[in-house]
């Protein structure tokens, strides 16, 4: 009995021990590159340029990130961006939402060709300088509508959700008009509560779309105040390389590597902290998907 | 489904009309543009040509004129001030209120500086006076009608005369054309020094050699080196670094052609260029082969497309000779690398070393940038140009461009007993004014300096501890007879650059890696390739430039 126990464990365990050990090097392989790139924004100058650094700070400091906190801009433009992804988010979910919904059901006249019209701007677009100069002339240049509002629905996203709003069983509508409910109340009052899959999903999509945008605000952000962390990142990380202005001060350069490290890693992390809490949703999602479908 | 299609096809062509509708409108802005060109220069003839603008700073009291001026944004303002609003901007504009003129200063992230530049120039929301670093660019919109000719507002002599003394006939010359129209204002380099050669001094001593300064006594060193250092890397030349751009201060050693002037202008577009006329390239190929086989430099150097293996090399004392930028070893800029190194190693020491005699005819070249830096051009959407180049002028005045870069005396510098600004209190100077003052003196790289021996003495104040490193470093990077860097490019040279860049990352290191019995073979592979990608136009036409800009001058 004590035998047949230990070697049903061995057994057992050499499975297990092969798939956890699989996996923790996919997960070092995988998680090394970040963790890397906040061993190098805490190490010393010294360690940095010696090229030591792996997976642990050597010669920990926090002058890197000083460095950022005395730079008021990041933060200003940390606040653009959250404002610019919220905004974003929020306007691209409802007019998403609202035209997905719409153009999922078969009574509404003209929607192949509204359909058709929307798919349209997929393939075609205007080209950057007419697109630029329509912009330019309903006055969003240097404006921060200019980031969110062109670009609020996007037309894959906009698909995806109709698909998922036409595979809801029709017999729930029926069943809520039977009861005498409007169309605006089968939208908010059934049809959203079994989206939160789809809802978290597209959210997601449009949320790291907008905080990762930096093309935009390129071209239509002339303020310095209204910059967003990316175009502020990009500038930061290509500064080094740029040197062309020759020597631009002591000390501001001399943190160059770590600081660029540290700019990574306050850009990145907000955003990667957003999965975790919408983890939940795509879990639950699965569920509920299994329940009625 | 009929219906669908009809309303798809009537979607389409409302999407053609819409578009037909927008060209028409463009089409009738660059009209407009075109018009108001020529307007402006009749007005100029009429008047009797160039004196009627007044340019030089204090000759004309302006009407309150408000001009646009770009800045570069590197993201560097300290808390509470921005690029655009700060002590200098508006120390600036209570300069200029005098002359009845606001500056106003718009950004420009410095890394997305040529995509901006375009955007704006084909949207008409350029700034008054715009810069970019690549003159092909800057050429390119002047030839296309987008930018002044400035020549009506400089060349007069009694115009922008602060500016035309600062910057000097012949950079000014830089932005000229053959018909003598000025299509940008050069701004100029304080010094052109680009290269150093480095070695490690503490080795030398060691072994009780001298520095070597020809071809046969650097591969002694070398050896020497190696034997003394077997887990160290003997050498590594430009090749090992970034096989980019124009050769570097090693392989100058090595070219024939280098003696004559017109001809390095003309085949130094580039490497490539370099190798596909200049025999002596090859044989400075040869040597790096041979050097490589015999296992005295990085073997897997090639690996390295940024220079951060270097830098790692010379913090961890484990390279013995090498090239790289000018001031390298002690610059802060670059992490003050050799403090780092002795901070491991106290004894440790680096120090430039003079380039190599050229093996062909003994002399010392000096590869060094070219004389002028960014371009700054006036795009046609300026409304008053007179009050631009007005600016640009002042720019060049003590109370202008040179406030600007060193501050005030007793604050920001105290002069020498030379007559040199020197800085106080490097940071102090760093958070008040160091962040933007590259960028708002438009007018020169490397900051306002009559002479290079001036920008050198200053520099090393500002690496305390260091000073004769820099000052050497200075005076190796501009000894002998110098060569700049060409400022020109060929139209083909361009357009074919993928492709070239494709075909010189490959070949480099062949050349270098490759058996040295198959190193002919190989060359001859990598000028026929050459040959293909459309060399012999590239040189044609370098040469037609030469010959239309420079001949003469």
């Amino acid at each position: 009995m004590k035998n047949m126990s230990v070697s049903k464990k061995r057994t057992i365990n050499w499975g297990t021990v092969i798939n956890y050990l699989l996996l923790t090097i996919l997960v070092v392989i995988c998680f090394y590159p970040f963790l890397n790139v906040v061993a190098y924004s805490f190490s010393s100058n010294r360690a940095v340029l010696s090229g030591t650094v792996t997976f642990f700070p050597i010669e920990m400091q926090l002058d890197a990130y000083k460095e950022i906190v005395h730079r008021g801009q990041i933060w200003t433009a940390m606040r653009v961006t959250v404002l610019v992804t919220l905004l974003g988010t929020a306007i691209g979910l409802i007019l998403t939402i609202f035209a997905a919904y719409a153009l999922s059901k078969d009574k509404l006249k003209g929607r192949k060709w509204i359909s058709g019209m929307i798919l349209f701007t997929m393939y075609f677009n205007g080209g950057i300088i007419p697109t630029f100069l329509v912009i330019k002339n309903l006055g969003m240049y240097d404006q921060l509508t200019s980031l969110y509002i062109p670009s609020a629905v996007n037309v894959f996203n906009f698909i995806v959700m109709r698909t998922f709003f036409r595979e809801i069983p029709k017999s729930l509508e029926e069943a809520a008009y039977l009861d005498g409910a409007t169309d605006v109340q089968i939208l908010f009052k059934i049809v959203l509560p079994l989206s939160m899959p789809i809802i978290a999903t597209i959210g997601l999509f449009y949320a790291v779309y907008y905080w990762n945008d930096y093309f935009n605000a390129l071209i239509y952000i002339q303020s310095p105040e209204k910059y967003t962390l990316q175009l502020r990142l990009r500038s930061l990380l290509f500064a080094g390389e740029l040197g062309a202005a020759g020597n631009e001060g002591l000390g501001q350069q001399v943190m160059a590597e770590a600081l660029k490290m540290a700019c990574i890693v306050v850009g990145t992390v907000p955003i990667l902290a957003v999965y975790p809490w919408l983890q939940k949703y795509f879990v639950k999602g699965v569920m509920l998907g299994s329940v009625k479908g | 489904m009929k219906k669908v299609r009809r309303f798809l096809a009537g979607g389409l062509v409302f999407a053609m009309a819409v578009s037909l509708i927008g060209c028409k409108s463009t089409g009738e802005v660059s009209k407009n543009a075109d018009t108001k060109g020529t307007a402006a220069s009749e007005a100029s003839e009429a008047a009797g040509g160039k004196e009627e603008f007044k340019t030089t700073y204090g000759s004309k009291k302006f009407d309150d004129v408000t001009i646009t001026v770009e800045v570069f944004d590197r993201s560097n303002a300290p808390e509470g001030s921005t690029v655009i609003d700060n002590r200098w901007t508006k120390y600036i504009n209570q300069e200029m209120n005098k002359v009845g003129i606001t500056v106003k200063f718009v950004a420009v992230p410095r890394a997305d500086e040529v995509n901006k530049a375009q955007l704006m120039m084909a949207s008409g929301t350029g700034p008054d006076i715009m810069i970019c670093y690549t003159s092909s660019i800057v050429e390119g919109f002047y030839k296309d009608g987008g930018t002044y000719d400035l020549s009506p507002y400089v060349d007069g002599e009694d115009q922008a005369k602060n500016l035309k003394e600062y910057i000097g006939k012949d950079c000014m010359d830089l932005g000229r054309n053959q018909q003598g129209e000025l299509w940008a204002i050069p701004a100029r380099r304080s010094t052109t020094a680009s290269t150093n050669l480095f070695i490690r001094k503490d080795w030398l001593d060691e072994l009780g050699l001298q520095a070597p300064t020809t071809k046969e006594e650097m591969y002694h060193v070398l050896q020497e080196f190696k034997k003394y250092k077997p887990d160290s890397f003997a050498a590594s030349f430009w090749v090992c670094t970034k096989a980019s751009d124009i050769a570097g201060v090693m392989a100058t050693s090595f070219l024939k052609n280098v003696k004559d002037e017109k001809a390095y202008a003309i085949e130094a577009d580039s490497a490539t260029s370099l190798i596909y006329m200049d025999p002596g390239f090859g044989e400075y190929f040869k040597w790096m082969n041979q050097l490589y086989n015999e296992g005295l430099i990085d073997p897997e150097y090639y690996v390295d497309t940024t220079e951060n293996a270097l830098k790692e090399d010379f913090v961890n004392g484990k390279v013995g000779c090498f090239e790289s930028n000018v001031n390298y070893n002690v610059d802060s800029l670059r992490g003050s690398l050799l403090k780092v190194l002795q901070s491991t190693d106290p004894k440790a020491d680096v120090i430039s070393i003079p380039p190599i005699k050229n093996d062909n005819d003994g002399e010392i070249y000096n590869k060094n940038y070219p004389i002028n830096g960014a371009y700054l051009f006036i795009p046609q959407s300026a409304k008053n140009v007179e009050a631009a180049v007005t600016y640009l002028d002042w720019l060049a005045t003590k109370e202008g461009g040179f406030t600007i870069f060193h501050g005030f005396e007793g604050e920001h510098f105290k002069y020498d007993d030379s007559g040199v600004p020197c800085v106080i209190d490097a940071g102090f100077n760093t958070k008040d004014k160091d962040w933007t003052r590259h960028d708002l003196f438009l007018i020169g790289n490397q900051g306002y300096y009559k002479t290079a021996d001036e920008f050198a003495l200053a520099t090393s104040k500002e690496c305390p501890g260091y000073e004769n490193y820099v000052l050497d470093n200075f005076k190796n990077a501009s000894v002998g007879i110098i060569r700049h860097d060409p400022t020109f490019t060929a139209p083909t040279s361009t357009e074919k650059n993928t492709e070239i860049s494709v075909i010189r990352e490959e070949y480099f290191v062949k050349l270098v890696t490759c058996q040295p019995d198959k190193f002919d073979d190989t060359l001859q592979e990598f000028k026929d390739k050459l040959k293909k990608a459309g060399y012999d136009q590239i040189i044609k036409e370098r040469t037609d430039y030469y010959d239309g800009v420079f001949a003469g001058k």
